[in-house]
């Protein structure tokens, strides 16, 4: 039951961070928005973790912080410099790569 | 002393000369021909040594290395292997002494000849002779036929570089790639000759060939294509007809070439193959009687051709084509002798007359005979030594042709078909009627033209090449049966029969005598009949002149058909293939131009494609795929 | 305990659902703050209680943290809020709704009765060091101080 409800909640902060990033302008904000879909996958690693009682989705959490930590770090550094060399931060207005 | 090792030294002696001279010291031309000159005496030197030490060659010299392995066993190649090697017996011995010679005689006439040309050209000229000589000692020495195609080819390749020696001429040009590509065409039946010849047989040992030519015979139909392949080959280098037509442009080339080239290199050079090979060709009379019809032909056509030239050298060029054809007949009627023994005479009188022509034409810097006369008072070594390889050419005892034509002569009389034997007989009367001609013109009368009349003999250099080829040309005759008795083990006791004896001699003579006499009458004392003559039978010389039409056939296949093909493969390049290329280039452009859309560059975007691609992979699992 | 743990079910969510719907950046980034601090708490539900506290340390006491410092720093003005606009939203609000569903119907066979609930995970230093992941943990902080030095290189002002 607690696993159960645990995992709609996953699976609700996935959907609610997918429409986050979709649906942002700004890249703070879709980093914001990131980190609830990484947050949910940390989530339900650790309910899997527990459903087949296997160590491993414990420690993966763990690395997936570590990682998320270094992506947000350098996400954010990304943006300071977009910020200063674009004078925005929007992402919709960096399409240099366009075909 | 080691024959194997003076032959192996002749052989590359010119060959180092050509690499030092190409890599070092191309651009300084007296440095260039000394050197060359030098590598051509040590050949010469030796060829001298082993001819008087030719008793030592009962037993042949063979001497090689594994060229090409097959069928390798244990580290052993296998029988079918082909080698690379020397092979030294009394024919390729003399065949070395007529190259070294006329090489050494044209390359000493050069100095003076060419003496005129920038130092680079010098060199490059003297770079060019010795790897000529090379090459042509080399085809001489070859232990397999596959090794004699490679040194053929170096011919090849060498005349072109020499023809096209002036190459900023369009002329030179035109007739060095004229040269090549028309032997080029016989060179194709050569190799698949040579082809065919490894794959049914496996044996390409040269030596081993002539020694059991019972092998070939007794595979019959096969081995006579083979061997008709093979004489493919010597139709184109020895200026056969219908492949001819390339040996009168050599005369673009500068006149010593033209000598070397007609007298004892590149037409040698199929006369030489068909001699080395002749105890093979010997066992098949079809392909003899080809051969030999083919020669008196040749030597009939090319004769009458000579008679309206006006340029002393192309008169020269035709004759070589007819002698080339006594030779080729000699062989076919089955005497190896009176072949081989008439290029050996040849060699010295025709090379004579190339550089007797160059000293006149460099004396009144023109080819034309009409521009010349009365050169016998201005030049007289010039024209003493040009009047002795007229009369050997022409067959007048005691000069060198009388012999050799004589035994040409006996061997086709005695052949069964005797249709060779009259062309021949008439050829000796056009012979001696267009060279009198010549000489006539040339040598006698008033001078005809201003130059003419400030002409004089050429520089030391020249002088000595001509009175050396003389002499050869005066008593080389004399060493028929010493000749005849070196190939003894190669005619396998070939019957001499002296049919017919003194009267054929006889005959002969007067046929040489009447021409000779007659067009000095014509063209000395009575030129209305001449220009009467050409007049009634203006249709004759028309065609003459034109060669029969056979240049303008050849000329009309070239531009008819094999340019209306190349253009139709043109026409199915660009339209068809660079079409197809061009379509599917421009679908792929087109297709790249439509789907660009979709990179908008926006990373928002990008995530909506995940975003689609997870819903689709989604689906996919809930319908359990 | 259970109503505890429904409260904080429920607040994690709303909070979760106050992230993507406010136009604020700087209360985005709370309310981000507010999710993960849930989250945390939920882990210490579920027994794991390590990850719970390193989750509320890292993610609340570090990210979240450092994100409402760029966001002060990326402010034209300290009066006027960073306002966040929207594009598409209908669609990926469709997309959003559509793996919704799709993810909870796929992944419903899956949640199985748990075999390893009684799995006292309390001392899980003890396991990392104890176990095969204690090479990787070293990689992970190799790879974390590479990231900050790289953070560092490429914001820093030359």
């Amino acid at each position: 039951m607690e696993l159960k409800s645990l995992f709609f909640l996953s699976i609700f902060l996935f959907s609610l961070g997918l429409y986050g990033v979709l649906s942002r302008r700004n890249a703070m904000g879709i980093l914001i928005a990131l980190e609830l879909i990484f947050n949910s996958a940390n989530l339900n690693f650790g309910i899997f973790s527990k459903i087949h009682a296997n160590p491993s989705g414990v420690m993966t959490i763990l690395f997936g912080i570590g990682i998320t930590a270094a992506e947000i770090v350098l996400g954010f550094a990304i943006v300071i410099l977009l910020f200063r060399l674009r004078k925005t931060s929007n992402a919709d207005e960096v399409h240099i790569l366009r075909g | 002393m080691d024959l194997g090792l003076l032959a192996f030294i002749a052989w590359w002696a010119p060959f180092f000369s050509f690499l030092i001279i190409g890599v070092f010291i191309r651009k300084y031309g007296k440095l260039s021909a000394a050197l060359s000159i030098i590598a051509i005496s040590i050949s010469l030197i030796s060829s001298i040594v082993i001819l008087l030490n030719i008793r030592a060659l009962e037993n042949p010299v063979l001497k090689d290395i594994v060229w090409l392995p097959f069928g390798t066993k244990k580290g052993l190649a296998g029988p079918e292997s082909i080698f690379f090697g020397l092979f030294l017996d009394n024919l390729s011995a003399i065949m070395l002494f007529i190259v070294a010679l006329v090489a050494f005689a044209v390359q000493v006439y050069s100095i003076g000849y060419m003496g005129e040309e920038t130092p680079p050209s010098l060199g490059r000229y003297y770079a060019y002779h010795s790897l000529f000589a090379f090459s042509m000692i080399g085809l001489t020495f070859s232990k397999s036929i596959l090794q004699m195609f490679v040194f053929w080819e170096l011919v090849g390749v060498c005349s072109y570089l020499l023809i096209g020696f002036y190459y900023y001429k369009p002329e030179a040009a035109r007739a060095a790639l004229k040269a090549f590509w028309i032997t080029k065409l016989g060179d194709v039946g050569f190799i698949t000759g040579i082809l065919i010849l490894y794959f049914k047989f496996g044996n390409l040992d040269i030596f081993k060939l002539i020694n059991d030519p019972a092998i070939l015979k007794s595979a019959g139909g096969v081995a006579s294509v083979i061997l008709m392949l093979i004489f493919c080959g010597a139709i184109g280098k020895s200026a056969q007809f219908p492949l001819h037509i390339w040996l009168p442009d050599v005369m673009e080339g500068p006149t010593p070439v033209s000598a070397l080239i007609h007298a004892a290199t590149m037409v040698a050079a199929g006369v030489y193959m068909v001699s080395r090979l002749f105890p093979v060709f010997r066992e098949f009379p079809d392909v003899m009687w080809i051969i030999t019809i083919l020669g008196a032909f040749t030597a009939f056509l090319a004769a009458t051709m000579a008679l309206v030239q006006e340029d002393i050298k192309r008169v020269l060029a035709y004759s070589t084509i007819s002698q080339l054809g006594y030779m080729m007949a000699a062989l076919g009627a089955g005497s190896l002798v009176a072949g081989f023994f008439h290029l050996f005479t040849h060699a010295y009188f025709k090379a004579l007359l190339f550089l007797g022509a160059g000293a006149a034409i460099h004396a009144v810097h023109s080819n034309s005979i009409w521009d010349m006369g009365g050169l016998f008072k201005k030049a007289p070594i010039t024209a003493i030594t040009f009047g002795i390889a007229t009369l050997a050419l022409a067959g007048i005892p005691p000069f060198a042709g009388f012999f050799s034509k004589e035994e040409i002569l006996v061997a086709t009389y005695s052949y069964a078909n005797k249709i060779p034997f009259y062309l021949l007989l008439i050829t000796v009367f056009l012979t001696a009627f267009y060279m009198g001609r010549a000489y006539t013109v040339a040598f006698f009368g008033n001078p005809r033209s201003e130059n003419a009349k400030h002409a004089h003999d050429p520089d030391l250099s020249m002088k000595f090449s001509l009175v050396l080829l003389a002499i050869f040309s005066v008593f080389a005759g004399f060493y028929a049966g010493k000749i005849s008795h070196l190939l003894e083990y190669l005619t396998a006791h070939e019957a001499i029969e002296h049919h017919g004896g003194l009267n054929l001699t006889v005959l002969s003579l007067s046929f040489a005598l009447i021409g000779l006499l007659s067009s000095y009458y014509i063209y000395a004392r009575a030129p209305q009949v001449a220009d009467n003559t050409r007049e009634r039978f203006s249709f004759v010389y028309t065609m003459l002149q034109r060669r029969y039409y056979i240049d303008d056939l050849f000329e009309w296949i070239y531009r008819r058909i094999i340019l209306g093909l190349s253009a139709f493969a043109g026409w199915w390049d660009r339209h068809i293939v660079d079409g197809l290329v061009n379509w599917v280039i421009y679908t792929t452009a087109r297709l790249g131009r439509s789907l660009r859309v979709i990179q908008t560059g926006i990373v928002q975007d990008y995530l909506f494609y995940i975003a689609l691609g997870s819903i689709v992979l989604l689906v996919l699992i809930l319908r359990g795929f | 305990m259970k109503i505890i743990f429904w409260i904080i079910f429920i607040i994690t969510g709303l909070s979760g659902l106050m992230t993507v719907l406010t136009k604020d950046l700087f209360r985005s980034a709370i309310y981000l703050g507010i999710t993960l601090l849930g989250s945390g708490l939920l882990y210490l539900f579920l027994g794991y209680d390590f990850i719970g506290w390193t989750q509320i340390l890292v993610y609340v006491g570090g990210i979240v943290l450092l994100m409402i410092f760029t966001i002060m720093l990326a402010r034209e003005s300290v009066m006027r809020p960073l306002i966040i606009t929207i594009r598409n939203p209908f669609i990926s609000g469709l997309f959003a709704l559509l793996l919704f569903l799709l993810l909870m119907l796929v992944a419903k066979p899956l949640i199985l009765v748990p075999k390893g609930l009684d799995k006292d995970y309390t001392f899980l230093p003890s396991i990392i060091f104890k176990s095969k992941y204690v090479l990787s943990f070293e990689v992970l902080s190799v790879l974390l101080l590479i990231a900050f030095i790289g953070a560092i290189l490429i914001a820093r002002k030359d």
